[in-house]
């Protein structure tokens, strides 16, 4: 288990734990990696990074998946509600990008 | 500041944005508690507010929006559909979806701060107020 040197250091392990997008195995990395006493700061900031590595799944049955892998009973009420909002506003501006890029390329 | 100063300022915004909305929403109410969901709701509109007065936001350049204060808290919590940031100079309302976007969207990193009342360290968004504004909507 790391120590945690700074704020920024736990902030990155919980990046990195949000990657395995099953909400049971992020919360088991995120116990493997944190000491008990940061635990409860780590599970709210990991659903920061849940929308965008939910949404880094390469198929909609993935990422179903890991919408239904979150339980009703988290710390957080609507966590899945919070977590569906945050993937469809990042859904939002990755295809204003799309759309912005495209554009540029027949400019 | 002390903490209770910092309430009761809070409180006093609260209670003069009730009056207003209580010009146009007569069911329009105020919550009572430090547990509270949300400050006012708006029947009429199901809508609810949360109301945060941020004067530091005019020295900082930010505004602060709180997840975690040893336990989930603020954005997390909030039952509020729509948000206002009042700077003392400023108004700004957002919806809780937006607050959301933004922080995610702009890729903002978290940090953690304790004023001076504080107990336990808090984790906040520190949001460049003219971020915010570039998320904001008018008042419900």
């Amino acid at each position: 288990m790391a120590q945690i040197h700074s704020f920024s250091h736990l902030h990155k392990i919980c990046e990195s734990a949000a990657k395995k997008t099953n909400y049971p195995l992020v919360l088991k990395e995120l116990r493997r990696q944190v000491p008990r006493d940061w635990m409860p700061i780590a599970e709210s900031t990991v659903l920061f990074f849940l929308p965008r590595a939910i949404l880094d799944l390469p198929t909609k049955q993935a990422r179903r998946a890991a919408l239904d892998s979150i339980p009703n009973n988290t710390p957080v009420t609507n966590v899945r509600q919070f977590i569906e909002d945050g993937i469809t506003s990042l859904w939002e501006k990755d295809r204003e990008l799309d759309k912005g890029s495209s554009k540029g390329r027949q400019g | 500041m002390s903490w209770t100063k910092d309430l009761a300022k809070g409180d006093k915004v609260e209670e003069e944005w009730l009056e207003k909305l209580h010009g146009v929403f007569k069911q329009a109410f105020k919550t009572f508690g430090p547990d509270s969901r949300f400050d006012l709701s708006v029947p009429e509109l199901d809508t609810k507010i949360e109301i945060k007065l941020d004067a530091r936001s005019k020295d900082t350049g930010n505004i602060v929006i709180e997840y975690h204060h040893n336990k989930p808290s603020g954005i997390l919590t909030s039952e509020a559909g729509v948000w206002l940031f009042t700077t003392g100079d400023e108004d700004i309302w957002i919806t809780k979806k937006n607050i959301q976007k933004m922080i995610l969207v702009e890729e903002l990193s978290p940090v953690m701060i304790q004023g001076p009342d504080d107990r336990h360290k808090k984790a906040v968004f520190l949001v460049p107020i003219e971020i915010v504004r570039r998320y904001s909507s008018s008042a419900p």
